[in-house]
Formats: C-alpha cells, sequence, structure tokens
C-alpha cells in the first residue's frame, strides 16, 4: 500500500510539473527585463520581478532597475487585439449557444430521419484543414465586403463553434434520465415548452461550460484571424501576437502578451474543470446512433 | 421515445438552419476551391483561364509534395505515439484517488485550453538558443559548453511534436479518463483477490475497457496532427530547410508566399480528398466496433 501510494505522487507531482513548466518559464520571461534574458546560465527566479513589461505591452513606460524601459512598439496592436478579441467571442458564444443548445438536444434526445447523416455532415465540415477553404473566403470577404469586419471573424467563428458545441450539448442531453422530460409533458407543456422549462435549466451547468469553451474557441483560434483580420481595425490577440514574431524582437514583451492570452484560458479550465470531465464528450458515433 | 410527425417537424425546425449554415460555410469554398484548381491564375494581372487538369499534372510531378507527406506523416505519428502515451499515463494517475487530484485535473487540463499558437511561443521560449530553459538547464548541470540550437534538420519535427503533445495529449487523457471511470470496482478487487500485479490488472482488467477510447484517441490526435498549421507557422515557418514542411505549410506557402493560389487550389483539393478518405474510414472503424 505504502509503496503504492508513492509512486502515484510522484507520477502526480511529474504531471504537475510538465504541465506547469512552460507556463512558469513564460511567467518568468515576462518579469525579467531585456538585459536578463540573455544572461548564462538563465534567471530561474526574476530577480527584480515586476509586472513593469504588462504595462509596457498595454503601451506604458516602465520603472526598472536598469532605467526607464519604453513602452512596446507593439502596444497598440495588443490592446485593440485584447478588445477586438473580446468583441467577437461574445456574440460568437451567445448566438452559438442560442442555436447549438437546442440543436444539441434534438440531436441528443430525438429520433427522427436522417438523424445520423445529418449529424456526420455536421461533424465532417470540422475535419477539413482550415488552410484548404482559405483562399475562397479571402475572395469572397474581398468581394463582399466582410474582409477586416467583426461580422465577417464572427461568421466565420460560428461554422466552427456550432458544430463543437452541438456535439458536446448531444453528448450532455443524452445521459438526462427520460423521465424529466415526460414529468413535464405531462403537466401539459409543449415540446419546445418542456425543452426550455424543464430541460435547459436541469443542464444549466454543461450549457455554461460549453460556453466557457465556445468563448474560449473563439479567444483562441489563430489562422482565420491571420488571414482575415491581419493589419486591419479588427485584427484579433492572436494575429497581433504573431505579428510580435516578425518585428523587433521584444521577448520580455511577448511573454507579457502571452501570459495575457492564456489568462481566459487558465480561467475556464479552473473554473470548469469539474463539469469539463462530466461532459460525455467520448463517443461521437454511440451517441449518435441512440 | 415516441416518434410523432409534430416532434419531426420539431427537430427538422431546430436542426436543418444549423446545418445548412454550416454546411453552407463549408460548401462554398469546397466548390470555390475546385474550381480554382482547375485555372490557371495569374494575380499580378488579374487573369484566370481554364486549364484543365495542368495543376494537378504540376502536383504531381512536384518532387517537394511526397516529402511534405511523409513530414507530415512523421509529425502525425511521432504525435500520436506522444499523446496516446501521455494520454494513458495522465487518465491512469487522475483515476487513483489521492489528495489534490481535483487540482491536478485542472492544471492538467490547462495546456488543451492553450491555444496552439501560445504553445509554439511557450516552447519556442523553452528550446530557445539564446534563453531556453533546455539550453540553460544543460548548461547549468555542465553537460554542454554553449549553447546548442534544437531546430536541426533532424531534431525538429520531433521538437515541434512534443511541444504540440504538451498541448494534445490532456485530450485524449480525458477520453481514457471517463472510460477508466465506468470500470466497476469489484473487477479490480476480484483481479487481485487472484493475485495479478497491477500491471496485470491493467493489462486484463483496464485494457479491455479502454479499447475504444484508445482508438478514438488515436483518430483525433492524428486527424488534428496531420493537419495543423498554427504550429509550424509560428514555431518554425516550414524550417530549417524545408524540414518542419508539412503538406498544410506546403499549401501555406504557396497561397501566401508565392501566392499560386491555383497550384494550391489542386493540392488542398488533394488533401481534401485524403482527409474525406480518413474520416470515412474513421467513422467506418469506430461503428462497426460499437455494432460487434
Amino acid at each position: 500500500m505504502g509503496k503504492n501510494r508513492v509512486t502515484i505522487y510522484v507520477a502526480a507531482i511529474l504531471l504537475a510539473l510538465w504541465s506547469l513548466i512552460p507556463i512558469y518559464w513564460l511567467l518568468n520571461m515576462s518579469m525579467l527585463w531585456s538585459v536578463q534574458i540573455f544572461h548564462m546560465p538563465s534567471y530561474y527566479l526574476p530577480p527584480t520581478p515586476s509586472l513593469g513589461n504588462y504595462l509596457r505591452a498595454l503601451g506604458m513606460p516602465a520603472e526598472s532597475p536598469f532605467g526607464v524601459m519604453m513602452a512596446s512598439g507593439h502596444a497598440s496592436f495588443i490592446k485593440a487585439g485584447i478588445i477586438n478579441s473580446v468583441i467577437v467571442a461574445i456574440p460568437v458564444t451567445i448566438l452559438t449557444m442560442l442555436v447549438a443548445t437546442p440543436a444539441g438536444y434534438v440531436f441528443g434526445r430525438m429520433n427522427f430521419p436522417h438523424k445520423n447523416k445529418l449529424f456526420f455532415a455536421l461533424l465532417f465540415s470540422r475535419t477539413l484543414p482550415p488552410v484548404s477553404i482559405a483562399v475562397p473566403y479571402y475572395f469572397f470577404y474581398q468581394v463582399t465586403g466582410l474582409l477586416g469586419t467583426y461580422v465577417g471573424l464572427i461568421l466565420i467563428y460560428l461554422s466552427i463553434t456550432i458544430p463543437f458545441t452541438t456535439w458536446v450539448l448531444m453528448g450532455f442531453f443524452n445521459t438526462l434520465p427520460a423521465e424529466i422530460e415526460r414529468a413535464g409533458r405531462v403537466d401539459g407543456c409543449s415540446r419546445f415548452q418542456a425543452f426550455y422549462k424543464v430541460i435547459v435549466p436541469m443542464g444549466s451547468s454543461a450549457v455554461a461550460t460549453c460556453a466557457g469553451l465556445t468563448f474560449l474557441l473563439s479567444w483562441n483560434e489563430f489562422f482565420f484571424a491571420l488571414l482575415l483580420s491581419t493589419g486591419t481595425p479588427v485584427e484579433t490577440l492572436p494575429a497581433a501576437v504573431s505579428g510580435m514574431l516578425i518585428l523587433v524582437p521584444e521577448f520580455e514583451v511577448l511573454a507579457a502578451a502571452n501570459v495575457l492570452a492564456i489568462i481566459p484560458a487558465v480561467t475556464i479550465a479552473a473554473f470548469l474543470q469539474r463539469y469539463i470531465i462530466r461532459l460525455r464528450l467520448v463517443d461521437p458515433v454511440t451517441i449518435g446512433a441512440v | 421515445m415516441r416518434r410523432t410527425s409534430t416532434d419531426t417537424r420539431f427537430a427538422y425546425l431546430l436542426v436543418l438552419p444549423v446545418i445548412i449554415f454550416v454546411l453552407g460555410m463549408v460548401a462554398y469554398p469546397i466548390a470555390y476551391s475546385l474550381w480554382l484548381s482547375f485555372q490557371s491564375i495569374n494575380l499580378r494581372i488579374g487573369v484566370a483561364r481554364f486549364a484543365g487538369v495542368s495543376q494537378y499534372v504540376k502536383v504531381f510531378q512536384d518532387a517537394r509534395v511526397p516529402r511534405a507527406f511523409l513530414i507530415s506523416i512523421e509529425f502525425s505519428v511521432l504525435t500520436v505515439a506522444l499523446c496516446t502515451l501521455l494520454g494513458l499515463g495522465m487518465a491512469l494517475v487522475l483515476n487513483e484517488s489521492f489528495k489534490g487530484r481535483s487540482f491536478l485535473r485542472v492544471l492538467v487540463l490547462i495546456p488543451w485550453a492553450i491555444s496552439e499558437y501560445v504553445t509554439a511561443v511557450l516552447w519556442r521560449m523553452l528550446y530557445n538558443d539564446q534563453f531556453g530553459l533546455f539550453n540553460s538547464i544543460l548548461y547549468s548541470l555542465g553537460l554542454i559548453d554553449s549553447y546548442v540550437n534544437l531546430f536541426t534538420d533532424e531534431l525538429a519535427v520531433p521538437v515541434v511534436a512534443l511541444a504540440y503533445s504538451w498541448h494534445l495529449a490532456p485530450l485524449g487523457a480525458f477520453f481514457l479518463l471517463a472510460s477508466l471511470q465506468v470500470i466497476p470496482e469489484d473487477l479490480y478487487k476480484a483481479a487481485k483477490v487472484d493475485g495479478m500485479d497491477s500491471f496485470r490488472r491493467f493489462r486484463h482488467v483496464s485494457l479491455p475497457f479502454l479499447r475504444n477510447a484508445l482508438l478514438i484517441t488515436i483518430v483525433i490526435c492524428s486527424l488534428f496532427s496531420f493537419t495543423t498549421l498554427d504550429m509550424i507557422i509560428m514555431m518554425t515557418g516550414g524550417g530549417p530547410g524545408d524540414s518542419t514542411t508539412t503538406i498544410t505549410y506546403l499549401i501555406f506557402k504557396e497561397l501566401f508566399v508565392n501566392l499560386r493560389v491555383d497550384y494550391a487550389s489542386a493540392l488542398s483539393y488533394l488533401l481534401l480528398l485524403c482527409m474525406v478518405a480518413f474520416s470515412v474510414l474513421y467513422f467506418s472503424l469506430l461503428t462497426k466496433r460499437r455494432g460487434r
């Protein structure tokens, strides 16, 4: 028993280190000043920790032991990127949940002709590599004036988030006991009333979890952001960060900007962990064939 | 569940708009790129003319194409192996009960919640040959005299695959964990009574329950890793030389660097056909297992 415990704890600590060390290194970099970064061997702890680089990433100068450090030349893009990413992610999340919740319910709980074919059509759209459909979008957006607009980004993100969220919610609704719904129907509710008066409140934690994941999908999206928003007024944070690699390398500011980019991810993972595990992401086929 | 015509109408009412929107967003570009792939296009003067299958002929004559496919396959195989092993390890640990387990679950989940492009930046900072953690540790331990470049012709693919696996492995872990949790406790007890050691218990009790989840993990990780592009763009730009130029990166480069829209469309169409074949195989494999 004792030996077994030790093995588990050692494995647990190794897992924690594996997950955390890359993030720790990013945090460490973001708290070093540019002259400290190239020290050999590296500082494993920042000798003069400060949030100065975060201020610089957001367009403010910062005091350092080596004199005042200028704001990053890329700050305006980072600031605009954060704002744009939020402006895009919020409507994407709301619209996705409005559409995917009923669709997930229907796929998860009802039988109707061609159900499996329709479901696979939905999932199949997600197996396409984005680069293979990139150029038509670019041309189409250019012609219709959607290039560099919020609406353009939101439309394309919806085509990514809706299938994913429908799939996840379908797995969830599928596991709810059938009696709940029957109770609602007996009380004289129509199918739709039973859905939003009984089922949705029952599944509020799953719906909230999916909303979090949807927000994250939109916040994290890189390729279409790069293609359709770079250099436009709606440039999102991922596109802004990729621009920093090309310009003068300010690694400490790059690190700070990336810490800002992962804050939502870490927050959502922390809050939703318990629910994410409960979602039955497991087997699209078994669920699809109910 | 009772099936009535009102129910069917209700179902279609809620589902069809979703399907039409999503397929419309996909069908239009697929059709358009099919058209592009049969053209010869000069973007500078803005002229397109019908060119038959000549772009496809060019693709088959291009030596970079089989090489890029091989690099993609190498990258996928490495990623799938790493993700399956890591995911299995994570799932087995997280399935035990110990203090701090729910905290560890959060930690394990975080790399998956972090996007690919940030993963690329993170790992570039670990691998860097001027201030990277790995170089610094080797240097502190006295194993190297000066920092080494890890992005060499031979190492670049495994180096990117390791970084990508950091991001992707938790997904497999959660598929596997969900399967582990449905195994009845009694089976383990019985196995213990029978005097099985922990390896045998894993082999004869856990593994049969894990088959489906393992298959799903392998399929999903290979789908993702075969087509990943964000990592390559942000981490190596296809280099050094062409050592990390995967098939998707080759298409990306032809499109946005060389502006060969027609050629890239033909190439991406062939990739698309591969992915369709793969998806069909995937679904039939999974359904067959279920039907058994």
